[in-house]
Parts: C-alpha cells; structure tokens; sequence
C-alpha cells in the first residue's frame, strides 16, 4: 500500500514538473512577443531602445534556463511574478477572477448533477425503452451542440426577447446573493448542458456494467425490490468508476468555462487565460496553466489513492507490479 | 492449441463482429444515423455537380439577403449563394475531420499499444500524459498550437489530429490489455506462436472494430472543434470555407442576417449529432466491456 | 479571444498642428499670446454628478493605466477624463487651454513659454506644478520609455520649469504649433513609478474607483479637479469579448454607449428608437494597406502603384462597408472632404489593365503569389477587402493568399517599425490626426511600411517639406506645402488607402454630451444623463 501511494506521489511530483517545463518552453516558441503587444500596437515607430529596455525590465533577454529558474524559484517561495501589462500581481489577478469561475463551476456542476444523477438513476431503476431512447436523444444532443451555440440560443431568447435575465456581467455572491444568482443563472446552465451529457453517459455505462454484477442478482435474489437494490448497492458501487472520469470532468468544466465566459462576457480564469494568450502574457499564462495542470494532477492523484482505500483490490495489484 | 486452430478462432471472431454491425443497423436510431451521415458525405463530395452556383460568384446587389427562392439559405457578405457555401463548407470541413481522425487513429493507436505493451513506468508515465492533456481545455491547446503552427489546412488537420490522439490511445491502450490478458493470448504465447503472427491474426484484428467505432466520434469531435478554433477566428482561410468559419463569419454579421449563421450552425449540429450517435451504436455493439 | 485592438494611431505624429490653429490662427510670426485667443472649448456645464453611464468595448479591454505607453486604442477613452494635458482638443480638432492657460513663442519659433494654472491637484490631492510638466516631457522624450506621443515632440531638445508655474520648451527648428502636439503629452504623476500602470493618479474631472485589468474600469468624480464639476456619479468602461456581444448588451439595455460597433450592425442601431449613432465633425480615419517598402517587390514604386490600381475600392465600400465610408479617390491620407485637400491630384480608378501592365514592368510576373495579412476575429470587413482583391488579383495572375493570424502573431510580424516583411500586404486601420501636416506625415513613421530605409526614394524630399511647414505659419504656402506632400504621396504611394470611415459608435438617447474626435476617439469629459 504504502508502495502504492509512494509511487503515484513521485510521478504527480515528476508530471507538475514536466508540465512546467513544457508551459514555459512552449510560450516563448509561440511567434508574437509581448514586448511588441504592449508597445507597438501604436504603428509609430517606437525607438528600438524602449523595446530593449522593457525586455531587460521584464527579464526576457536572459537565457531561457535562466528565466526558468528566476521563475520557478519564485514560485516555489509563492511569488507568481507581475503581468506584463497591467502589472498587477499574478496572484491578484487569479484571485479576482477565481470568485466567478469556481461560482460558475460549482453551479454548473450542481445543475450538471442535477440532471444527470436522477435521471441516469432513473433509467436504471425503470428499464423503460422509451425513457432510455429519450434519455439517449438528449444525451445525444447535449454533447453535440457547441456550448456557444447553446449560450447564443439562451441569451436570445431570455436575454433579448424576454428581458427577464441579465445576459452578461458578474456580480459576487457575498456582494449580492440575489444578483449573483440571477447573473450565474444562464452560463451555468450553458454548462451544466455541456457536461450533464458526458456525466450521464459514464453514469448510465457503470450503472449498466455494475447492474449485470453476480452480487446485483444475489441482491435481487434476496427479495429487494428493483429501487432498493439500485439505491443500495447498484449506484454506490458505479460511483467508484465514475470517480476515474473526476479529471475529465474537471477539464471539460474549465474548457466549457472558457467558452461560456466568452459568450457571456463574465469575467473569470477562463478569460484571463485568453487574455493572456492573446496578449503573450507569459508571467500570468504560466501561472495559470500551471495551476490548471496542478489541479488536475493533485485531483487525480487523490481520487487514486482513494480509489486505492476503497477497492481493495487495486492495492494488491499494486504491489504485484 | 495449433496455429490453425489460432487462426480459425480469429477469423470466427471477425465473423461474428461483421454479423454484429448488421444486427446495429437495423436498430431505427442507428440507421437514422447513418443515413443521415450517408446524406452529407453525398452532398460534400458531389457539391461541385449539385451546388447551384459557382462557389465565387459575387453579387454586390444582393448582399445578406434573406432566404428566398433564388436563394434558400439566403447570402453572405459578397453575395454569395449560402446553399452553396455551406455544400462546399461540408467538403472542408468532412475532409479535414477525416483527415483528423486518421490522424488520430493512427498516432492514438502507436501511442495506446507502446503504452500497453511496455507496462513498467514507460507506459505508465505515457498514459499519465495522454490523462493531462485530457484534462486541458482541448479549445486552450487548440489556440496555442494555432497559433505556433498556422492555420493552414495541414496544419489544422495534424493539430485536430494530435488534440484527438490522447482518448484514442487510452482506448487503444485498453483494447489491447484485454486481449493481453485473455486466455486466448496466453494460450498463444505458451504454444509459442510468433509474435507476428499474433498481432496480426490476433491482436490487430480484435482492437480495430472498438477503434474504428471510435473514429465515428472522432470525426464528430473534430467538427466539433474545428468549429469552434474557426468560431475565435482560427479557421481555415478565405475563400475556401468550414462550416465552422461560416458559423464565425455569420455570428460576427448576426444583426445583418440572424439567417446566415443558422444554417451552418444547424448542419453541424445534425452532422455532429449523426457521427456521435453511429459511433455510439456501433462501439456498444462491438466492444464487449460497454455492453 | 481578440482581445487587441487593431486600431493603430498614429497619433503621435506632431499631432496638435491642428488644421485651424495652423490655416486660419495668424499666428504668425510675431510672439503672440495664442492660448486664450482659440478657447472656444466645450466647457463643461456645471452639475451635480448624477446617474452611471456604461460605455462598451469589443476586443481589448484597458491593460494599463500608464498613459504614455502602449497603442491600444480602447485606451483612449479614459485619457481626457483622467489625464488632461497642457492643452485639449475640441471637437474640431483644434485645441484649448487646460492645465496650461495660455503660451507664447519666441520670433524664431524655437523657445515656447507655458503658464500653468495654480489650482490643480492630483486625484490624491498633491499640487500639480511646473516639475511635473518637466518630470512628464522629459518621460516622454525618453526613448526607453517608448512614448507614442515622443515622434510628435522628438525636436524638444530641453524643457524647463521656470518658476513653479510656468514651463519653457526649446525646440530644435522651429515649431509653429506646440501647443497643438502637446494635448498629446498627458500629465501622470510620476512620483511613485511603481504604481504608474495600476493606480490612475491624474487632475482630471474623473478618478479611479474600481478596476479589474481586461474587464472592467470604473470612474467617479475628482473632488481635487480644478474644472466645473462633472456631470456623471460614475463611468464604467466594460470590456466585451467581441462585437456582436457589445452590440447585443447595447440592444438589450445592458450597456449605454458602444464605440467602433461594425457596420454591419448600423442598420439595426439606427432602426432602434432609443439609440443615436455618433459621428464626429470630419473623418481622418481610413482603412489602409502596408506594404514593405524596403524589399522586393514593393520596393519598386511601380509595383506599389499597380497595388493602387488594382484595388476597386468602390466594390470595397459596397461590400464591405455597406457604404458607411469614402473611397479614397486619389490614394491620399486626407479624405477629400478635408478642406487641404488637393483637387488637382490624379484619380487612381480601379483599372486592372493598368496593374497588371505597372507590376510586369515592376518586375512582378504571372504567376506569383502575396500574402494577405490580417487580424482573425476583429474587422471582417478586412476579410471581405481581401477576398475581393484576392478575385481581382488572381484576373491578371498573381495569386493572393488570405491568412488571419491572431492578433500578437499578427502585429509580430511587421511591428516594431523597421522589420522586413517581403511579400505581405497587411490589412490595418491607421487613424490619422485631422490636422492635414500630421494626417500626410504618417507616411514617415506612422505606417510600418519602412519607408525611410530606402535611399532613391523621394522620402528625403517628403520628410525635409514637412519639416519646414512644422514651422511654417504663413496660411498660403502651408497649403502650398500640403499640395505638394499630397501630389509625392499619390506618386510613391508608401501605403494604400481603401477609404476613409469614421469609428462607428452609439449611445442610447438619454446620453448628451459625448462627442467622437476626427481621430476616432470618444470624449466623455462633457457626458452626463438626460432625463
């Protein structure tokens, strides 16, 4: 076990130092140079000696390992260095913005599993054909509409024809809870659609694989009743798998946010790292793909050692290889 | 067990696979679904014989005009005839989906198989990669490699291409454990069968039907996609057109035409729908661990 | 996603020789007390601060508060309302005292006097004196700074505080109008050059209350601002993702003025009861194509006349900008309703014959190919330009590829000033100052199209006139020299001029007092709520 933990512990540890590596090598191979963004977008000609001066102030004219460490040393005393542009702290600017996507996340997410977890469990107590077909359609039809396809649809139609919801902004839900939520309401849904559909699939797929399980029918063989069973020993053992998707879920919940803050102009880390793409902002894209990296691998790596605890299973395979 | 008998179980198993796939199509939502996928790979490879008008033909006169006789989509900032954008959009875009997936397939699969069969930590961490880069944003590296690399065609294709590999090589990766760990492999290898004659009758022929189900998603992700790095603008460049780069262009003209983004919006949406929907049925039908 | 603006400024070329203050002023060439006699500003009437305006921009949000740095034209919006300047534009792009009350010039033209008003303070509420006129010009000039406003004043060779309120300029040739480039020069406090960028600390009518980089900047009143009270409790400036997004909160109520909305959206904003669309007095804006002037082929004049003759700028304004612009007829930088207009200049008719003739003599054969260049995700009338030049290109062979790239690739590619790009014809934007020496001067340093670097060029002639008419005050030979850069740039056609369109902005009917400069730009100073 302990074997166990210790390897999956060195190789997240490896991974968020690949993934470091790799974020700041490939932001300065991409063309386009932030010095140029912030001085030139004028079209006069800016003296050759301002760009010197800014690359030098910004650290860009050292070498590469050089700039790395300078970077990572900083990051590991929690330093995140400056955006080039506005000059803000990095760490400032992600806390600003980390209000509204994790209340659009969270929102998401919860209508996300609002409408997955009860109709996917549902369909397994039923066994209706009609009920899985439509349920199939819809899945369907949520993973192949585009998010800003749905965003337009319902800025559209509640935003412009009905007037009833604000199509845009952010308003925190300390500030105002009432406000914060008519604000969230659209997006979230916008991506609660997204990510209801994969969730449903994996959900209805586990529930499908654990249903046919030997104890299942030893459970249906004692006398419960279809519900009790599904409730009982059905859903809690599809859980578990379910959890591995976890990562999955998390990335398409940051990649749908990207999209949905797009179209509903909230701000949030989704637009920050456009911004920053746009703008060749290395200090602020490195951080935040970082975290986004760290995240990831912090998750997974603890949904493992949990999946570890739970199936007994997995540790024996895990010392055997 | 002998080589013939090797040979015999593999070719029964195909056997049963080809059975299967008819067995699909006779469900309504699975026929539905190639039908309709039948239909647009039609019109996009005949768009050149069934378009009504040439591709560049502008006409100054009648710009983002609405749906009508003459023109049932409507037309575009030049003039141009949407009926026949939005055909010869559908050859962009299904060839650079192809082109995609088979990427895909191609450097997914290599990638998947080196993971399964080198189980210490070289698979290991190969998997680990192919995990976190499904855990970013596909539209996040979709931008930054767009922008390293161009957006020419070719480079569209092998970014799509390289963006879809990940999930197929924890597909192939998976498809390719079962086999290993099957009786039927460990039978092979004590009888001492050679290795070629293993993945080729064995191994190959038993993970290409879960894959090529697959590639039915793939292509449907990679319209998915391409529409939306052609919806920032990063698209396939003018005058060759993308659903997406119509849905772009539209979306931009919104308030001179809510006609001229509809239609390619709605086209990808049944195309991508379609593609999903087969790929579905048909992986559910010809890999067993889905049943 | 495009979050940068494209709009590029030449602003800072001598800028302020407003076309009044140098046609009309007889400035002369005696030492005139000037500054009071053209203050027929738009003073703001006295109010009680009184409801919030929101004021809407698509595709690049404010990144900075420093104002000397960076071209970003969303920028431009918060200059006047934070940072005044020694003198300030009027709606007719002449100037007015501001934080200076009145100036005077030595007969040479070379020494320039400014006295200060006394009341001014910072938004904190430090004084404003003379030092910190110097302390900014001297900034400004700086070439590590990288000031836009430095290529309009690069002939300051020293800049003194005379006593605590007044400044004195020294030029290196003589200037006719100083104060003209100086409403360029806004006044920041530099006395914390850590906090230049984030904290907005200016003498104007407005102060910083809130702001989130990108996103949102939020204003109120200036308790310290030596002018009369402004008219509005609070601005906010909010950044949209793209246009059509802006142009929706607009229809849906969520915001009350948007700037540059595309032209495809006039229709509906003018069929809205609620809304006006704004447009400034005159145009000095256009739409323009660079090209490398330094290297082959564009290098040949020739081949940059055939350019000329093969854009059917007529279809462009159909298509393209649905009529909301004029052709440029002459390929001049000054539109043809601008009073200096040369009349006599030569047409440029669209005439592919012609090109196609111009290019094989230029060297350009059958059969090559040009790049396109333009930004993906903003200006599709960009797109719609190229595709049409791409159709009429390809009738006499040369082959023209579209390629959008993002905006930081994009300007990377031909920015900063002086690097090469052979081949490329980049689609831009150039807003250009309304006074006509400034709006030709562009072609010097103001257009990426390297026109300097080339010896056998006629840029030696160009730029020795428009020296001499910087100090030229009499009316008559001004026009003259106006006459002449004209007639060298239709010849040598350093870029290309489709034609010339104003930034198309609205506001919702209850908003008085917003008015759009010919460079473009939104004034908000005088801005409040009608009711």
């Amino acid at each position: 076990m302990a074997i166990y933990v210790l390897r999956r512990v060195v190789t997240s540890i490896g991974l968020l130092f690949l993934s470091s590596v790799l974020i700041f090598v490939v932001l300065r191979l991409i063309p386009g140079d932030p010095t140029i963004t912030k001085l030139g977008g004028g079209m006069t000609a800016v003296d050759p000696r301002a760009f010197q001066a800014l690359r030098h102030q910004l650290g860009l004219d050292r070498s590469l390992t050089h700039q790395y460490v300078h970077w990572i040393g900083g990051v590991l005393r929690g330093d995140f260095g400056q955006s080039y542009f506005s000059q803000f702290p990095v760490t400032t600017l992600i806390k600003e913005r980390a209000g509204s996507t994790l209340e659009l996340a969270a929102a998401a997410l919860f209508i996300g599993l609002l409408l997955s977890v009860p109709a996917a469990t549902i369909g397994a107590i039923w066994r209706n054909r009609y009920f899985d077909a439509v349920l199939s359609g819809f899945t369907a039809v949520g993973m192949s509409t585009p998010a800003f396809v749905n965003g337009l649809v319902l800025i559209v139609i509640f935003g412009v024809k009905l007037k009833l919801l604000p199509t845009q902004g952010y308003v925190s839900f300390q500030n105002h809870p009432l406000e914060s939520l008519k604000t969230v309401i659209l997006p979230a849904v916008t991506l609660a659609i997204a990510i209801a559909a994969p969730i449903m699939l994996i959900l209805r797929s586990s529930l499908a694989d654990v249903a046919s399980a030997p104890y299942i029918r030893t459970a249906q063989g004692k006398g419960l009743l279809r519900y009790q069973v599904v409730l009982r020993h059905v859903l809690p053992n599809a859980t578990i798998p379910a959890l591995t998707m976890i990562g999955v879920i998390i990335g398409s919940l940051l990649g749908g946010s990207v999209i949905v803050e797009y179209v509903f102009a909230r701000p949030g880390l989704g637009s920050l790292m456009v911004d920053a793409i746009y703008q060749r902002d290395y200090a602020v894209l490195q951080t935040l793909v970082l975290l986004a990296a760290g995240v990831f691998i912090i998750s997974s790596l603890l949904i493992d050692l949990l999946y570890g605890v739970l199936d007994p299973r997995l540790r024996v395979r895990g010392q055997e290889a | 067990m002998t080589a013939t008998a090797l040979s015999a179980e593999g070719i029964t198993r195909r056997g049963r696979r080809g059975e299967t796939v008819l067995r699909v199509l006779r469900r309504p939502t699975a026929a539905l679904a190639a039908i309709v996928v039948f239909l647009i790979l039609a019109g996009a490879i005949a768009a050149p014989l069934i378009a009504p008008y040439p591709p560049s033909q502008f006409d100054y006169t009648h710009l983002f005009a609405s749906p009508s006789w003459a023109h049932p989509f409507g037309t575009d900032e030049l003039g141009r005839d949407l009926v026949t954008r939005v055909l010869y959009g559908g050859r962009t875009s299904l060839e650079m989906a192809a082109l995609a997936t088979l990427i895909a397939m191609v450097f997914g699969s290599i990638w998947g198989f080196a993971a399964a069969f080198k189980k210490g930590w070289i698979g290991e961490v190969l998997m680990r990669i192919a995990d976190l880069t499904l855990g970013m944003p596909v539209i996040l590296l979709g931008l930054v490699l767009v922008a390293a690399f161009g957006s020419s065609i070719f480079s569209l294709v092998v970014i799509l291409g390289i963006l879809f590999s990940p999930a197929t090589a924890r597909l192939a990766r998976s498809a390719l454990l079962s086999e290993l760990e099957s009786d039927y492999y460990l039978a092979a290898t004590s009888v001492g069968a050679s290795p070629w004659r293993i993945v080729f009758e064995q191994l190959l022929p038993n993970t290409m039907p879960v894959l090529l189900a697959r590639g039915s998603i793939v292509a449907a992700d990679a319209i998915f996609i391409e529409a939306s790095l052609s919806f920032l603008g990063l698209g396939v460049q003018p005058p060759k057109a993308s659903w997406g780069t119509l849905l772009h262009v539209g979306y931009a003209d919104l308030y001179s035409s809510y006609w001229y983004p509809l239609f390619p919006g709605l086209i990808i949406v049944i195309a991508v729908l379609a593609l999903n929907t087969l790929g579905d049925n048909l992986q559910r039908a010809l890999d067993p661990s889905r049943r | 996603m495009h979050r940068f603006s494209s709009r590029l400024k030449v602003a800072a070329f001598g800028v302020a020789v407003a076309a009044v203050a140098a046609v009309s002023l007889g400035m002369a060439s005696s030492d005139g007390v000037l500054g009071a006699a053209n203050a027929k500003a738009t003073q703001t009437v006295a109010c009680t601060p009184n409801g919030t305006l929101r004021y809407g921009l698509a595709g690049g949000g404010v990144t900075s508060l420093d104002p000397s740095v960076g071209g970003l034209a969303s920028r431009t919006v918060i200059m006047p309302l934070l940072f005044p300047a020694l003198t300030a534009l009027n709606p007719d792009g002449t100037v007015r005292p501001d934080l200076a009350t009145k100036w005077k010039v030595s007969p040479d033209g070379k020494t320039w006097w400014f006295y200060l008003r006394r009341d001014v303070k910072y938004a904190n509420g430090r004084p404003f004196t003379s030092a910190d006129v110097v302390a900014n010009i001297l900034h400004d000039l700086d070439p590590k700074t990288g000031a836009l406003v430095r290529t309009y004043i690069n002939d300051v060779r020293s800049v003194r505080a005379i006593t605590k309120y007044e400044v004195r300029f020294k030029t290196g040739s003589p200037r006719a109008n100083l104060a003209d480039a100086l409403y360029l020069a806004k006044m920041a406090d530099l006395s914390n050059m850590a906090t230049l960028a984030t904290s907005g600390n200016g003498t104007g009518p407005y102060k910083v209350a809130g702001y989130v980089p990108n996103q949102v900047l939020t204003l109120v009143p200036n308790p310290y601002y030596f002018g009369p009270k402004p008219c509005l409790k609070k601005i906010s400036i909010i950044s949209e993702p793209d246009t059509t997004s802006m142009v929706t909160a607009f229809t849906s109520n969520n915001l009350d003025m948007i700037w540059q909305f595309p032209v495809t959206a006039a229709s509906t904003i003018q069929s809205d009861k609620n809304a006006t669309i704004i447009v400034p007095k005159t145009v000095a804006t256009a739409h323009v194509l660079l090209v490398d002037t330094t290297s082959a082929p564009f290098d040949n004049v020739l081949a940059r006349q055939a350019l000329s003759y093969a854009i059917d700028r007529n279809a462009m304004v159909k298509a393209s900008f649905l009529g909301h612009a004029q052709a440029s007829v002459a390929n001049d930088p000054l539109s043809t309703t601008n009073p200096a207009y040369n009349k006599k200049l030569p047409a440029q008719t669209f005439n592919l014959a012609k090109a196609k003739q111009l290019f094989t003599q230029a060297g350009v054969k059958p059969g090559t190919s040009f790049t396109y260049w333009a930004q993906a995700g903003k200006r599709p009338e960009w797109i719609t330009n190229g595709e049409i030049l791409q159709q009429d290109l390809a009738k006499i062979g040369i082959t023209l590829n579209i390629v959008q790239a993002d905006p930081a690739t994009w300007l990377a590619r031909f920015d900063p000033h002086g690097k090469k790009y052979p081949g490329l014809i980049v689609a831009s934007f150039l807003s250009l100052q309304p006074n006509p020496l400034l709006g030709l001067g562009s072609a010097l340093n103001g257009c990426d199209c390297n026109w300097g670097n080339v010896p056998g060029t006629k840029y030696d002639q160009y730029n020795s006139l428009v020296l001499k008419a910087l100090g030229q005050s009499d009316p008559v030979k001004l026009q003259a020299s106006y006459d002449q850069l004209q007639v060298l740039f239709n010849q040598q056609a350093p870029y290309q001029v489709i034609a010339h369109q104003t930034n198309l902005s609205a506001a919702q009917k209850k908003v008085v007092g917003a008015w759009e400069d010919p460079s473009g730009n939104m004034h908000l100073e005088s801005a409040r709520l009608a009711h």
